[in-house]
C-alpha cells in the first residue's frame, strides 16, 4: 500500500516511502526542514507489526486478558490512528508495541525482526507531558537528553535540537524550564524531543487528551505538518474519534476487552487537511459516523456481557 | 517598597520585638535565672575567646561533622539500595522502623559503655543518630522516581545506569535534602547529649559544669553558643538545599495543593 | 512468559508490572522475609558475641538480653520508669496541643501575622532544645516538672508551625464557595477552615509527639529521677549490660508504639487528602 500526499510547499504528489531504517538527513535538500531520504522505487516496508499479540495480567481465577489477539501492519511513513471503547487497553497495546511490556504470547516485529524488550529506533510521547519531562533540565536539555550518551558529537546534537525546536515553534524557549511553559508547549517539547531523536516509529498515547480544545487543534495541525515534512511513521492512540479520522491515513478500531482489531478503515481524504474544511467534508462525516457506530456497538455488547468498567 | 522587602521587614518585626522584650524584662527583673541580656552578651564576648573556642567549640564541631559525614555516606548508599530494591527495603523494614522510632538518646549509655567517653563515642553516636533520616529520605526519594519519565527514557533506549544517574537520583534530591535537614537537627542534639555525659571538653560539658557550679551566666553563655551552632548548621543545609533544588522550589511554588 | 516479566531488573523500574499484575505476596506471607531478616541479624549477633568476635562484655549474647528483658518486663522497676516518662510526656503534649494549636491557627489566619511569624518560628525550631536543660534544672530542680517543661519547650514548635501552615493553606476557593452560599464566619470556621487544618495538625502532632518522647526520656537520662532514662542509667551503673540493652530495646519499642499510634491518627484524618490517595499512574 503506497499512500500519497501533496507536499504543501511543492504542490506535487509524492509517494511516501522510506527505507526501512531511518537514515541521516539529506543535507543537500532544499532549506525546508529535514526529511528522511526517500527511495522512490521501493514499496513501503512494514516497520511495525504486532502478530497475534496477547496480554494477560494476573493468574488463575483473577487473570484478566487485556488484549486478546491483535495483529496489524504499519507501513513506513503511515499515520495510523487507533481508537476503541474506554478501558479497551489502548495504552497496554502501545506499551506492548514499544517493548515496555512483554506480551503473554504473540510477538511484535520492528523492521521485520522480532522485538525482545525495547527496540532501538522507537520514540513515545505520553499523555502526561509534565511527568515525561525532567523538571531540572531546560527545554533544550530535555530535547537533547535521549541523544546524549550515544557517542554523537556535541555539534550534531545541538544542530538536531535546534532544528527540532524550530519545527515545533519553540526556538525561542530553549533556555526555559518545563514548569514555565503551558501544557501545550510542554507537549510540544516532548514532540521536539522525539523529532530530534528521529525514530523509525513514533508512538503516541493520547498525547493531546489533557489539553484544551484550542491547543489540541493547534497541536493536531502541528503534528500533521511534522508528519508531512519528515515522513515519520506515527501510531497515534486516542479516544477522540474526530481526531483519529482527522489525522490518520488509516483508523484501527479496537473491540472491548479482550481486545482485538474490530475493523480497519482507510481514510481517503486528501491532504493537506484543515480543521474547518476537512471536518465539514461529507467523507469525513461519513467516516467518523462509521467509527462512532462501531465503538457504540462495542460499548453496548460490553454492557450486555456485564464487562462494563 | 517592593512586596518582597515588605515581607522581609515584617518577618523581622517579631524577632526584634522579642529580643527587645527580653532585654528590658531581664534588665529590670529579679529572677536569678534570667540575668540581664546585656550581661549575658558581655560575658559571651569575654568567655568565647579564640582559645576557648579551640578547646570547647572546635572538638564538638569536629565530632559533629565527622559523624555527619559517615551518616551521609552510609545513609545515602544504603538508602539508594533500599530505594531500588523493594525486596531489600521490605526485608529490613522492621530494623529501619525500629531505629527510626527509637529515641536516639537511648543509645548514649550503650555508646558510653562500649566506646568509653571521648571523641570516638561522640562521632559514633552522631553517625548512628543521623543515618536513619538520611537513609529513609534517600530511599523514599528514589522510590518516588516518576514512572512516566522512566518509561519515556526506556523507550528512547537509555541504559539502566543512565536512567539511575540522570533521572532517579536528581529526582530523589528533594527528599534526600529533607532527610539531611532532619539529620542535622538529630546530629546536633545527639552530640550535645553525648558531650554532656561523656566528655571532659566541649559544649555539652561546658553547659553541665557551669550548671553544676551554679554559674548562671556561664550556663547562658554556653547555651547561646549551642543555639548559634544549631542555627548556623541548619542555615547551611538550607542554603545548600536552595542551590541544589532551585528548580524544585519554583516548580512546587506553582503547585499549591500540598500539605507537607 | 507473563506480563510480569519486564526487560529491566530493578524494582523501581519494574513497578508497572507490580501494579498491574495483582498483589505480590499478600497478607501473612509478606512478613516472612522481614522476620527472617531480623532473626538472621539476631543470630549473627549471638554467634559473634559467644565466639568473642564482639567483646562479650560489651555485647552480651542475644539470649542473655532476651532473658534480662523478660525478667524486667514482669518487674515493677521498669514499669515505674515507663509510667513516669509517659506521664510527663502526656502532660507535656497536652500543654503543647492546648497552646500550640489555637495559637498556630491564630497566627495563620491573617497573611500579615503569618509573614511576621513563620521566619521566627522556623528559626526557633533550629535551636537544640536540649541545651535548655541545665537552665530548666535551675528553675525546676530534678523531677517531673523538669521533664514536662523540657517536652513542652522542645515539642511546641512543630505543632505550632504546622497549625499555622494549615490555616494559611485553607483553599480560598472553598472559602469563596462558602461565602457565596451565605455561610456565616463562625459556621464557616467549623465547616471549612478547621477540617482543612486537620491533616496539618495531625502531621504536626505526629512530629511533635515523637520528638517530645525523645526529650521525655533524655531528661531522666541526663539528670536522674524516675523516668525510663534513669532506669537505663541505673542498669549501666550497676554494670548489668544485658539489662541495659534490654531497657534500650524497651525504649525503642515504646518509641515504635507511640509513632505507630500517631501515624494511625494522622492517616485517619488524612484519608480524604490527596497525598493519601492511592497513586494511580
Amino acid at each position: 500500500m503506497v499512500s500519497t500526499f501533496t507536499h504543501p510547499a511543492r504542490g506535487e504528489d509524492l509517494p511516501v516511502t522510506t527505507t526501512s531504517q531511518a537514515v541521516a538527513p539529506d543535507r543537500d535538500a532544499s532549506p525546508s526542514p529535514t526529511r528522511y531520504a526517500a527511495e522512490e522505487s521501493e514499496r513501503s516496508a512494514v516497520v511495525l507489526e504486532p502478530r497475534h499479540l496477547r496480554v494477560t495480567y494476573g493468574r488463575g481465577a483473577n487473570a484478566v486478558t487485556a488484549i486478546g489477539d491483535i495483529s496489524f501492519q504499519v507501513r513506513a511513513g503511515e499515520f495510523v490512528s487507533v481508537v476503541g471503547p474506554s478501558g479497551c487497553g489502548k495504552t497496554t497495546l502501545l506499551k506492548a508495541l514499544s517493548g515496555l511490556l512483554t506480551a503473554t504470547s504473540g510477538e511484535v516485529l520492528v523492521n521485520g525482526q522480532v522485538a525482545h524488550g525495547v527496540s532501538p529506533g522507537l520514540a513515545m510521547v505520553f499523555q502526561e507531558y509534565t511527568r515525561s519531562l525532567l523538571p531540572w533540565q531546560s527545554v533544550r536539555g530535555n530535547v537533547e537528553f535521549p541523544l546524549r550518551g550515544a557517542g554523537r558529537r556535541r555539534k550534531e546534537i545541538a544542530e538536531r535540537t535546534r532544528e527540532a525546536l524550530e519545527q515545533v515553534g519553540l526556538q525561542d524557549f530553549g533556555d526555559k524550564y518545563p514548569w514555565q511553559l503551558s501544557g501545550g508547549m510542554q507537549q510540544r517539547v516532548a514532540i521536539a524531543r522525539a523529532l530530534a531523536f528521529r525514530p523509525t516509529v513514533l508512538l503516541m498515547d493520547e498525547p493531546f487528551a489533557s489539553l484544551d480544545a484550542q491547543t489540541r487543534a493547534d497541536l493536531e495541525d502541528l503534528l500533521m505538518r511534522v508528519h508531512a515534512e519528515t515522513g515519520m511513521t506515527i501510531v497515534f492512540v486516542t479516544h477522540d474519534i474526530d481526531e483519529a479520522v482527522y489525522l490518520g491515513d488509516r483508523v484501527i478500531v479496537l473491540s472491548h476487552r479482550p481486545t482485538e482489531v474490530k475493523q480497519v478503515l482507510g481514510v481517503d481524504i486528501a491532504r493537506p487537511r484543515d480543521q474547518v474544511r476537512t471536518k465539514a467534508d461529507p467523507r469525513f462525516v461519513a467516516l467518523r459516523t462509521e467509527v462512532l457506530e462501531l465503538i457504540l456497538a462495542e460499548k453496548s455488547t460490553q454492557q450486555d456481557q456485564g464487562h462494563l468498567d | 517598597m517592593s512586596a518582597k522587602a515588605i515581607r522581609m521587614l515584617l518577618g523581622l518585626v517579631v524577632p526584634v520585638a522579642l529580643l527587645a522584650a527580653w532585654w528590658f524584662a531581664s534588665a529590670s527583673g529579679t529572677s536569678p535565672y534570667f540575668p540581664p541580656l546585656s550581661d549575658i552578651l558581655h560575658s559571651f564576648t569575654e568567655v568565647w575567646t579564640t582559645d576557648r573556642m579551640a578547646t570547647d567549640l572546635l572538638p564538638t564541631l569536629v565530632a559533629l561533622i565527622a559523624g555527619f559525614a559517615v551518616a551521609a555516606f552510609v545513609g545515602i548508599g544504603v538508602g539508594l539500595a533500599f530505594g531500588l530494591s523493594g525486596r531489600l527495603r521490605r526485608d529490613f523494614r522492621p530494623v529501619t522502623e525500629f531505629m527510626r522510632a527509637t529515641p536516639v538518646v537511648a543509645l548514649v549509655p550503650i555508646g558510653l559503655i562500649v566506646l568509653g567517653p571521648g571523641k570516638p563515642m561522640e562521632i559514633a553516636l552522631v553517625a548512628i543518630a543521623a543515618t536513619w533520616p538520611i537513609l529513609v529520605g534517600t530511599a523514599d526519594g528514589v522510590r518516588a522516581a516518576d514512572q512516566v519519565a522512566l518509561d519515556t527514557a526506556r523507550v528512547y533506549g537509555l541504559s539502566a545506569r543512565r536512567r539511575l544517574f540522570s533521572i532517579v537520583i536528581p529526582g530523589a534530591m528533594p527528599q534526600v535534602m529533607a532527610g539531611l535537614r532532619i539529620a542535622t537537627a538529630a546530629a546536633v542534639g545527639t552530640v550535645i547529649v553525648a558531650n554532656m555525659l561523656g566528655s571532659t571538653s566541649g559544649l555539652g560539658y561546658m553547659v553541665v559544669t557551669a550548671q553544676q557550679s551554679f554559674n548562671i551566666l556561664e550556663t547562658w553563655v554556653a547555651l547561646l553558643m549551642i543555639g548559634l551552632v544549631g542555627c548556623a548548621l541548619t542555615a547551611l543545609v538550607v542554603i545548600v538545599e536552595r542551590q541544589v533544588l532551585g528548580w524544585h522550589r519554583q516548580w512546587r511554588a506553582l503547585d499549591h495543593s500540598s500539605a507537607s | 512468559m507473563t506480563a510480569t516479566q519486564l526487560s529491566s531488573r530493578t524494582t523501581v523500574l519494574g513497578r508497572v508490572a507490580e501494579g498491574r499484575a495483582g498483589r505480590t505476596a499478600n497478607g501473612v506471607l509478606r512478613w516472612v522475609e522481614p522476620t527472617l531478616a531480623v532473626v538472621a541479624l539476631a543470630l549473627v549477633w549471638e554467634l559473634a558475641s559467644r565466639t568473642g568476635i564482639l567483646p562479650r562484655e560489651d555485647f552480651p549474647p542475644v539470649t542473655h538480653i532476651a532473658s534480662a528483658w523478660f525478667h524486667d518486663i514482669v518487674g515493677p522497676e521498669l514499669w515505674a520508669g515507663i509510667a513516669a516518662s509517659m506521664t510527663a510526656w502526656a502532660i507535656g503534649m497536652a500543654i503543647v496541643v492546648v497552646v500550640g494549636v489555637p495559637l498556630g491557627m491564630l497566627l495563620g489566619t491573617s497573611k500579615i501575622s503569618y509573614q511576621m511569624s513563620y521566619l521566627t518560628l522556623e528559626f526557633i525550631r533550629t535551636l537544640p532544645a536540649i541545651a535548655a536543660l541545665p537552665l530548666l534544672l535551675f528553675i525546676y530542680g530534678i523531677g517531673q516538672e523538669l521533664t514536662v517543661a523540657l517536652v513542652v519547650l522542645a515539642a511546641l514548635w512543630p505543632l505550632l508551625i504546622q497549625s499555622m501552615y494549615g490555616m494559611h493553606d485553607v483553599d480560598p476557593i472553598a472559602v469563596s464557595t462558602a461565602r457565596v452560599y451565605g455561610v456565616g464566619r463562625t459556621r464557616r470556621f467549623f465547616l471549612v477552615d478547621l477540617p482543612s487544618c486537620m491533616p496539618y495538625i495531625a502531621t504536626g502532632l505526629r512530629i511533635s509527639g515523637t520528638f517530645g518522647l525523645i526529650f521525655a526520656i533524655a531528661a531522666s537520662l541526663l539528670v536522674g529521677g524516675e523516668g525510663l532514662g534513669a532506669a537505663m542509667t541505673n542498669a549501666a551503673m550497676v554494670g548489668d549490660r544485658a539489662l541495659l540493652y534490654a531497657r534500650v530495646l524497651t525504649t525503642g519499642l515504646l518509641g515504635l508504639a507511640v509513632t505507630f499510634a500517631l501515624v494511625l491518627l494522622e492517616r485517619r484524618t488524612l484519608r480524604w487528602h490527596s497525598s493519601q490517595r492511592t497513586v494511580n499512574q
